[in-house]
């Protein structure tokens, strides 16, 4: 079920006054059960899936807790993540690593064919597996205990406001809010509306919008000139950032309607004015589980400068795999990777700016906006490698780009749409970043914030009903 | 005051608030359709003449099965603004047809006019100037009163009529110029619906077309007009629609427009004898087989496209595939680009034939 359909709209308008109706001891099951719903909508074979990996990791954890044995304790913990990769590996990876095995035998004349199956990606997969990874972990880490319930736990790997897409709770963080329920209060679903308005809004007027012509623009990148590619990969930064960054904002604002707070994912990511910032601000809830399971784990900075550069590419070259089963994201992650390494060395051990004041048009802020621009162009050109379809198309791309550059039929037009996209998006964002609230609109009177929701709620759905809906860009990681 | 009229007071501000606020809204999004293109006003205008008919100088930008931006030049018309005086030593082509020739699913430069242009301009010589009369849900007999009323006066050397099975068996819009055969069997055209409630309604209603916004709900009320709403809300739980293949009459005897498109296609064949445009038809999907002789009997050339596009389809790629929609639809940059190539080949030959003659 996409956030933006009416039947999810329908959806929510008969779970939400149902869950607060009905007694405490059948509000999980309620959440379960429409959890599960949610999420056969699109494929009810995989349930089974996501109910295997549940009942796996709550066992498992249960086992940790009860054992002190260390080699035990590894080999349970070894259970979790093989099972939980291993899916994904099926899942997500088999075919990559067939498709890549093949190419690299046949230089030698040998095919192996009929490795290669018809998999198909069960949706949010990497997500969930995410999620029920950390559970594990951390009572593995002894930072937690597990829930002696099974419904608790199974409501919070299925939780359906975060399910498919994220963001990756911590169990420390919702696994409780699974525990207790609150009572419908106005404040939250006040909350929760304004949240839900802002990430549809994000999601269909302006990730929608800018994602239709992206998709044309990177199907048959031969024929559009270059100011035409530019603006190609300028609005798919926008769409991913808006698409996301909506579909978070609908997840945040949906649980908080149901009483419960979800970590904000996205932080203003484009006013980032070095690329260790970036990442701190740009899914989030991903970062910092790569932080947290993969790069501490693998001596983080610990172990010396060399060890802790070689350990930033491996986590970012295997972040860049979680995106997606292609070597476009792997060199994506790599690049990221690189610029890390680079900005670290350049701070030679100082810390990083995070947050930019404002105290006039002075030379600081000068060098704020220069910064802020610089890091947007590497951060685009390693986003290329990411969308384009293939390397031919890459090439195509920087070569138009680099070497070829061509004048475009339309150049105000393009230039304007462009610009009228980033101006939204900085508008939005400015707004955020100096309020430091996701929730702004709560701010204003109640008559004027309202007056806004109801005419962007109008656009929305008007948008929605004339065209195709266009499923979220990380489903499909 | 009254505790009653201050709170009346009180609701009158609050509502003077809502409706301020969602106001500034309303201008704001409009100004963001219009900016981003999203949502643009109309470039389509209602013509007591034509019927329906391109607005001068507008900004057009759609996207549906593929991305098309471009803007109506002065004289109403896509593609160049070619004055309607002819310029000395060029030749004018002129494309008559429905969406296929108007295009609006690649950029202009990579549409057939442009392509033809370029390749004709190359292998004659000469100046080319390919003028596109494309407007979509055209039939055989609105095509004649658009040539008549629009065409003629650009005076073309060359008339290519695009045709496909709908192109005969379409249904006449009521909005409108109208062919029919008077009482002494002459084909005439009724211009009376300008006339109607219906039009004169729409007249009135004209500057809603200006805005980005409005556009974007008529969008939404043409879907709901073709019944999609059980499908668009209710998804999987709405029944599905099964779509009903129009049956296409098999003969002459059963085809209720036979008499008038036939007429048509005889009164372009006097057309094409008088000397003033020669007349061609170029069809590139099925047309009924039963209209292949008048054409002939009329003295018309048809070239038919459509071994050239299987063929093409089986060599090279399929000239009606768009990858974003995976959908079959109108003709993609490879298909303009190849039938633009063929028919600046055909015509070329044509026209050394009756240089030789």
């Amino acid at each position: 079920m996409l956030f933006n359909s009416f039947i999810f709209l329908i959806f929510l308008a008969l779970v939400l006054p149902a869950y607060y109706l009905l007694p405490r001891r059948l509000k999980n099951p309620l959440l379960l059960v429409s959890s599960y719903v949610f999420y056969g909508y699109w494929d009810w074979r995989f349930l089974g899936l996501l109910l295997a990996s549940t009942i796996v990791d709550f066992v498992v954890g249960w086992k940790l807790h009860d054992t002190q044995d260390p080699r035990k304790r590894k080999f349970l913990l070894a259970v979790s993540v093989c099972f939980g990769i291993g899916i994904l590996g099926f899942f997500k990876y088999f075919n990559f690593f067939v498709d890549s095995f093949n190419s690299m035998i046949s230089t030698f004349g040998w095919r192996l064919d009929f490795l290669h199956m018809n998999v198909i990606l069960p949706v949010g997969i990497s997500f969930y597996t995410f999620q029920t990874l950390t559970y594990t972990v951390d009572i593995y880490r002894r930072k937690l205990e597990p829930t002696h319930s099974f419904l608790d736990f199974a409501v919070y790997i299925a939780f359906f406001p975060q399910l498919v897409a994220g963001p990756i709770e911590r169990a420390s963080h919702l696994l409780p809010q699974m525990q207790r329920h609150v009572p419908f209060s106005r404040d939250n679903f006040r909350m929760g509306l304004v949240l839900m308005s802002t990430g549809m809004f994000k999601k269909i007027l302006i990730g929608d919008t800018a994602g239709r012509i992206v998709d044309q623009i990177f199907a048959k990148p031969r024929y559009y000139s270059s100011l035409e590619l530019l603006m190609g990969i300028i609005l798919f930064s926008l769409q991913v950032y808006h698409d996301f960054s909506g579909y978070s904002l609908i997840a945040r604002g949906t649980a908080k309607m149901f009483g419960k707070d979800i970590m904000v994912n996205f932080r203003q990511p484009f006013l980032a004015s070095n690329i260790t910032d970036v990442w701190s601000r740009w899914h989030i809830s991903l970062s910092t589980w790569l932080r947290d399971y993969l790069y501490i784990p693998l001596g983080g900075n610990r172990k010396g400068a060399r060890r802790s550069y070689v350990n930033v590419m491996i986590t970012m070259a295997l972040g860049g795999l979680w995106h997606g089963a292609a070597w476009n994201f792997v060199l994506w992650g790599v690049a990221h990777g690189v610029y890390l390494c680079v900005h670290r060395w350049m701070l030679k051990g100082k810390e990083a700016t995070h947050r930019f004041v404002f105290t006039g048009l002075n030379r600081w802020f000068a060098t704020y906006v220069v910064k802020v621009l610089g890091t947007n162009v590497i951060f685009l050109f390693a986003l290329l490698i990411f969308r384009a379809k293939s390397f031919p198309d890459l090439f195509h791309f920087w070569d138009r780009f680099f070497i070829h550059w061509t004048a475009s039929d339309f150049t105000g037009r393009v230039i304007t749409m462009t610009l009228s996209f980033i101006a939204v998006t900085l508008i939005l964002d400015i707004i955020e970043y100096v309020t430091e609230d996701q929730a702004f609109l709560l701010r204003l009177s109640p008559p004027m914030r309202y007056g806004i929701i109801t005419v962007a709620w109008f656009f929305c759905l008007v948008y929605m009903y004339q065209a195709r809906p266009m499923p979220f860009v990380y489903f499909q990681f | 005051m009254s505790e009653c009229s201050r709170d009346m007071k009180r609701i009158l501000i609050i509502c003077a608030k809502f409706a301020a606020a969602a106001l500034v809204t309303l201008v704001c999004f409009e100004v963001y359709f219009r900016t981003t293109e999203i949502s643009l006003p109309s470039f389509v205008i209602d013509d007591p003449v034509l019927g329906r008919a391109f607005k001068p100088n507008a900004r057009s930008a759609l996207i549906q099965e593929g991305f098309y931006m471009g803007r109506i030049n002065k004289y109403g018309g896509l593609g160049p603004a070619y004055a309607p005086e002819r310029t000395e030593g060029a030749l004018r082509v002129a494309l008559v047809g429905d969406s296929y020739v108007e295009a609006f699913q690649v950029f202009p430069k990579w549409n057939l006019r442009s392509v033809l242009e370029e390749e004709l301009s190359s292998r004659t010589g000469r100046r080319v100037e390919v003028l596109n009369f494309g407007l979509s849900g055209q039939n055989i007999r609105t095509m004649y009163a658009y040539y008549k009323d629009q065409v003629t006066r650009f005076q073309p050397d060359i008339t290519l009529f695009i045709v496909v099975d709908d192109s005969f068996f379409g249904r006449d819009k009521k909005k409108g110029p109208l062919c029919y055969i008077d009482e002494d069997g002459n084909l005439k055209v009724n211009y009376d619906f300008a006339k109607s409630d219906m039009y004169q309604r729409k007249m009135r209603l004209r500057f809603t077309r200006e805005l980005g916004s409005f556009q974007m709900l008529q969008a939404a009320f043409a879907r709901y007009q073709l019944g999609e709403t059980p499908q668009i809300v209710l998804d999987k739980f709405a029944p599905r629609k099964s779509v009903k293949k129009r049956e296409s009459p098999e003969s002459e005897a059963t085809d209720p427009n036979f008499r008038l498109n036939k007429a048509v296609i005889e009164e372009f064949g006097r057309l094409n004898r008088s000397g003033s445009s020669r007349i061609m038809f170029v069809g590139h999907k099925e047309v009924p087989p039963y209209y292949l002789p008048v054409i002939a009997e009329t003295g018309l050339t048809y070239i038919d496209l459509r071994p050239e596009l299987d063929e093409f389809q089986r060599s090279v790629t399929d000239p009606y595939y768009w990858p974003v929609t995976h959908s079959r639809g109108h003709w993609n940059q490879e298909g303009q680009r190849f039938i633009g190539n063929y028919l600046a080949g055909r015509l070329c030959e044509l026209m050394d034939q009756k240089t030789t003659r």
